[in-house]
């Protein structure tokens, strides 16, 4: 497919890497300070879940006041910092900031201070700590460590190889979210409808912090999503039950046994608002839980603010975020006994931050713009259901949830109070799941509500490591190796295979564009193709779809200057051209697309035609790219100089 | 003064010094402030003098100047004949217009003969755009430098002492370029890491960049040394150089430019040592250098004014910055020349010849009225000195008006005149946006060129830090009128936010320059 190469994914991996770092994990720890009282990875989740919030919150603001770009963003981002430094320690404190930076910078020029030494003794320093850190461990720690590590990479290969070897985006849905992405950033909100757009939002953040082609983006942030839910989901059941061992078997569960699970594992592969939503379901439930079991506000905040975030995403996930908000709070309620005064705050701010997240729908419906035409048929449509298969699998989440529920009757132990939140979570989840059984005909419920099942099955799975564990006591080498040669088993018995979505074009070209995109200067070139090619260029160059080409250009008539002219026809001011034609169109992916693929197929001959009449009566028609697959057709017009002399200097009136 | 005399002509040039800078000292005390402030240490003190410490040499020169006839100077009323005063206000005029000559020159070469020293007219949009790129970059990271070796080079240079002097100025231009070099790297790495734009471009940028940071600092070292027409000269030499290479020996437009610059920093840099090493020679035998300071001292000392002169370009920069990032259908890369906003802002700042010898002559007038008035009035009368010059600064305001409005005109009606002769081959008014680009910086410039006549004022005085809130907060207007302005109406509102930045430059300065005005008294004694 050519241009596609481990080098350019391999890059854009580190630049996204990067990106996702400085604002998800970086910045949080600068702007949100109070989060220093947070442990651990809830301290980074936490500051992820806060930052994002805010981050959509902001760009919304900006993009309705078209002022969205790095440099409002970043802006903002300053003036909090500023704010809140100011109230920690008022003006002094910024002083003191810039006084002690200058103290710094002057005791290194009068020799009081030597960076080289401080640097060496530093590094020496960390060295010694890590080294510390490490013989302090255990051999259970190492184990742990390891499985973890295995459970990560195992998860991240399921979902990012498809990414990694194919340039062509997964599923019929990348190419709206790509676009709405950009229309995000040509500050354009709801242009198709209103639907919640906060997925775009956050890809749109991404790209511009990481510089990378809005695809690479797209293709590479989406399987992220499934190890994000990961993540969440150790924390929360290993918060829950009090125990690592469960967090890691319910993330080996959701993240290696994944295609096992209900739901279309495929779409973890792919890049959906739904799976980037499921993430902040747990957390939503687990600060819920923390805020009725300790009563700090900053569980409160949290809470509303992940609550805020499933509705800014997507309304399956806001569905779910409320219903795991719901059993964890009832959970909350009957095994810590709080006050009514609780439940009443936690209900209304989690109400408030539902609010927040859909105060941009409701204004922009306000302001008149209808839904989302296909979100809105696909949501209220109804048919006749058959309730989904009841596997042994879910059968054994459901015994285990039992088996933990009578250990925690049983006077157990405190930390086995949690697992009634988790047995609540299961019960909602498995309600909706087996919708149809109870009469229910909504399709996006039944085709959708397998994913929050298997999460849920997920959190069940991993009291069989707190079963484990208590059984083992303080041995608890003994429980690593158990769970270990658990998941191994698990995996013999039921092998997996990396997922493979779907895809609606050739991989060259996809692989074509980010070349033209690269080599060419951005707006200076113009695509021909079928639709997908629109999302691409979208932003980048232009697109022309390959009907209009054929239907409305003469190939024997003029092709003028900087575009291509026909009767009537906008000059497109490019100096370049590519026309793709495939020798074959992509093989049907899906039968939802089969009247389409067939008009496909008649404009592909008559595309076919239009470059031969072309290249007949002109000569400046060179193929920029061929392969078994698709042959790119370039047409090249340079600027004359008194065209780039007006680009320079502009154009007269 | 004669109790000193055995000790050397050492001696007696530091007690004329200090005479200099208080003829009636109030205690040793203060003999010994403007001793430590020369530069001179207890251990220098010991070695040169063979006096203990400071303390002791302050008390010995304060002994020897209360034994001196006391001569107080006779101040006339009027002190120069009217036609005398005109000369020499006329004189200090030319030499603030002789400031923006090598500007001036190269708006001229580049609208008349199509290019400049590191400007063409057609270019292509990428080397436009890489060599806008460079030269905001240059001037922003050099600013800071030049203000510094102007600030520092030029007391020096005023004490006659000129081997400190060069190697002062050197130093901060050995940093400078270091500095430079530091940043271009971080450009290139940016770039690396996020392929902002393609490595021609970035080379073509990083190659003008620092050269032309070479010329800035180079022409730091002119101005203290006033070789503003020399450098002039030079100018003129270098972009007859890039015409001699470009259209004889047929080199591409950016390799002359290129050679060209090169020329140029090198020719001001020899200069500029030759001037030097002159006035070197000229220094009287036996007579001990100034030490230098220690490099914690002199970045104290300088910081306010590197942070002024980062923040002055900043400021003039801002709205181009805005112009050249805001959105539009043909925008390939995040950061892309206008060219036709430039050329409304490169027609403007020709307005700013003329108010900038008005400048030039309002500070020197100030310096030596200073000094005059503080004779003339009684300890009695402080209000009334310091009510003269309150009025002093508003006649000068309304002197700048005057010009201001008498330049923009002139330019105005004589960019007419050149139009209509048809040698531009960019004609300004041809285009809406350049005219109104060129519109509103005129008002723009003139705004900053009377704020700067007021940051003179407060330098004068010794006072820079009312100038780095006023600079700060303009910038900030700057950046949020321009920035909003440009995302809702178009990039060319964003010469709005330049207006409206100089517009708070001015008040505030003028709220500042005033308010200091009023205590002139205190703040006189102050920068002493």
């Amino acid at each position: 497919m050519g241009y596609w190469s481990a080098y350019l994914v391999g890059s854009a991996l580190l630049r996204l890497a990067l990106a996702w770092w400085f604002l998800y994990l970086w910045l949080p720890g600068r702007l949100f300070p109070f989060l220093a009282r947070k442990r651990g990875l809830e301290r980074w989740v936490a500051g992820a879940c806060l930052m994002l919030f805010a981050n959509i919150t902001l760009v919304y603001l900006l993009a309705v006041t078209r002022l969205y770009e790095v440099a409002s963003v970043v802006g903002c981002w300053v003036i909090v910092f500023l704010v809140v430094r100011y109230r920690r320690g008022g003006y002094t404190a910024l002083r003191e900031d810039a006084r002690s930076a200058l103290g710094t910078i002057l005791e290194v020029l009068d020799g009081v201070r030597h960076p080289v030494r401080t640097l060496k003794g530093s590094g020496t320093g960390l060295v010694q700590a890590v080294g510390d850190a490490l013989s302090r461990r255990s051999l259970a720690d190492l184990v742990f460590f390891a499985a973890a590590l295995g459970t990560a990479a195992g998860a991240a290969y399921l979902r990012f190889r498809s990414a990694l070897v194919h340039p062509a985006p997964a599923m019929s849905d990348a190419y709206v979210v790509l676009a709405w992405m950009k229309y995000v950033e040509a500050r354009q909100l709801f242009r198709d409808g209103v639907y919640p757009l906060g997925l775009e939002i956050y890809l749109s953040l991404l790209r511009k912090f990481s510089a990378l082609d809005g695809l690479l983006v797209l293709n590479l942030a989406g399987p992220l999503c499934g190890l994000l839910v990961c993540v969440t989901l150790y924390l929360v059941v290993s918060r829950v039950l009090e125990d690592r061992w469960s967090g890691l078997l319910a993330a080996f569960a959701y993240g290696v046994m994944g295609p096992h699970l209900a739901g279309e594992f495929v779409r973890q592969a792919a890049t959906n608002s739904q799976e980037f939503g499921m993430i902040f379901v747990l957390p939503a439930a687990w600060w819920t839980y923390r805020y009725l079991q300790g009563g700090q506000s900053l569980d409160l905040w949290l809470a509303a603010a992940t609550c805020a975030l499933s509705v800014y995403i997507h309304p399956m996930t806001a569905l779910y975020t409320a219903l795991a908000v719901g059993t964890f709070s009832l959970a909350a309620a009957l095994v810590h006994r709080c006050r009514l005064g609780q439940l009443l705050k936690l209900a209304g701010a989690c109400l408030m931050g539902a609010l927040v997240g859909a105060l941009p729908l409701l204004l922009a419906m306000g302001a008149g713009i209808p839904l989302h035409a296909s979100s809105a048929e696909f949501a209220t449509r109804r048919a006749a259901l058959t309730p989904p298969r009841v596997t042994p699998r879910d059968l054994a989440a459901g015994a285990l949830l039992g088996v933990g529920c009578l250990v925690s009757l049983s006077g157990a132990g405190r930390r086995w109070r949690g697992v009634w939140t988790l047995a609540g979570l299961a019960a909602a989840a498995a309600a909706l799941w087996q919708a149809p059984r109870w009469g229910m005909q909504s399709v996006a419920l039944a085709v959708r509500s397998g994913e929050f099942w298997s999460l849920a099955l997920c959190g069940g799975l991993g009291v069989a490591g707190g079963l484990c564990r208590g059984l083992f006591g303080r041995r608890e080498v003994l429980c690593a190796l158990v769970v270990v040669a658990g998941m191994a088993y698990a995996l013999q018995l039921w092998p997996v295979q990396p997922a493979e979505p779907y895809r609606l074009q050739w991989d060259s070209e996809v692989a074509q564009y980010l070349r033209i995109a690269s080599e060419f200067r951005p707006t200076e070139w113009l695509i021909v193709s079928f639709n997908e090619g629109y999302a691409l260029a979208l932003g980048r160059g232009w697109h022309m779809q390959a009907s209009t080409l054929v239907e409305e250009y003469d190939p024997r008539r003029t092709v003028v200057g900087l575009g291509m002219e026909g009767d009537g026809l906008r000059v497109i001011p490019v100096p370049d051209v590519f026309i793709f034609v495939p020798h074959q169109l992509y093989p049907l992916p899906i039968e939802e697309l089969r009247q389409e693929w067939e008009a496909r197929q008649e404009t592909l001959a008559r595309l076919k035609e239009w470059v031969r009449a072309y290249q007949e009566v002109r000569d400046d028609m060179t193929v920029y790219y061929a392969d078994h697959q698709l042959v790119v057709y370039r047409i090249s017009r340079p600027l004359t100089p008194e065209q780039r002399f007006r680009r320079i200097w502009g154009e007269p009136p | 003064m004669d109790t000193l005399a055995p000790r050397g002509d050492g001696l007696q040039e530091l007690a004329r010094q200090v005479a200099r800078r208080s003829p009636f000292p109030h205690d040793h005390y203060e003999v010994a402030a403007i001793v430590e402030s020369l530069g001179w240490t207890d251990h220098q003190v010991q070695t040169t003098f063979g006096y203990p410490d400071v303390f002791a040499l302050a008390r010995a020169i304060y002994d020897g100047l209360k034994a001196a006839p006391t001569v107080l100077p006779h101040v006339p009323r009027k002190t120069l004949p009217w036609h005398q005063a005109l000369g020499r206000a006329v004189r200090h005029f030319f030499r603030g217009l002789v400031f923006a000559l090598p500007m001036a020159v190269s708006v001229a070469a580049m609208l008349v003969v199509r290019y400049s020293l590191w400007a063409y007219q057609y270019f292509t949009l990428e080397v436009a755009t890489a060599v806008a790129i460079a030269t905001m970059l240059s001037l922003l990271v050099t600013g800071g430098f030049i203000q510094s070796i102007a600030r520092r080079g030029l007391m020096y240079v005023e004490m006659d002492e000129y081997y400190v002097a060069r190697r002062v100025t050197m130093r901060l231009m050995a940093v400078g370029t270091a500095v430079a070099m530091l940043v271009g790297l971080g450009f290139g790495l940016v770039n690396l890491v996020f392929l902002i734009y393609p490595w021609r471009m970035v080379g073509w940028a990083l190659l003008y960049y620092l050269l032309l940071c070479t010329v800035w600092l180079a022409v730091g070292l002119l101005y203290i040394l006033k070789r503003e027409l020399l450098l002039t000269v030079i100018f003129a030499l270098g972009i007859a150089a890039v015409g001699i290479l470009h259209e004889v020996f047929r080199l591409t437009i950016m390799l002359a430019q290129g050679l060209a610059l090169a020329f140029t920093s090198g020719a001001s840099l020899l200069v500029a040592r030759r001037t030097f090493a002159t006035y070197e020679r000229r220094r009287v035998p036996g007579v001990e250098y100034v030490p230098l300071p220690r490099p914690s001292l002199l970045l104290y000392a300088l910081l306010p004014y590197f942070i002024y002169g980062f923040g002055y370009f900043l400021l003039l920069y801002t709205d181009r910055i805005l112009a050249w990032t805001a959105d539009a259908p043909y925008m390939p890369y995040f950061f892309w020349f206008r060219g036709d906003y430039e050329l409304g802002l490169d027609w403007a700042i020709l307005i700013l010849v003329l108010p900038l010898g008005v400048v030039e002559m309002a500070i020197v007038r100030f310096g030596d009225l200073l000094r005059q008035r503080q004779a003339l009035h009684p300890a009695s009368d402080v209000e009334g000195f310091n009510r003269w010059f309150l009025a002093f600064h508003t006649r000068w305001l309304w002197v700048f008006a005057a010009v201001v409005t008498a330049s923009a005109a002139l330019v105005y009606w004589g960019t007419i005149a050149v139009e209509r002769s048809g040698v531009l081959a960019v004609p300004l008014f041809a285009n809406r946006i350049s005219y109104w680009v060129f519109g509103w910086a005129v008002l723009g410039y003139a705004l900053i060129a009377a704020g700067l006549m007021n940051v003179l004022l407060l330098f004068c005085l010794s006072r820079p830090e009312p100038v780095l809130r006023v600079l700060g907060l303009a910038w900030l207007v700057d950046v949020v009128v321009g920035f909003v302005m440009s995302r809702q109406l178009g990039y060319q509102w964003a010469v709005c936010g330049l207006v409206a930045g100089a517009l708070a430059f001015f008040l505030l300065s003028t709220y500042w320059c005033r308010s200091i005005l009023r205590e002139l008294d205190y703040q006189y004694y102050a920068s002493l």
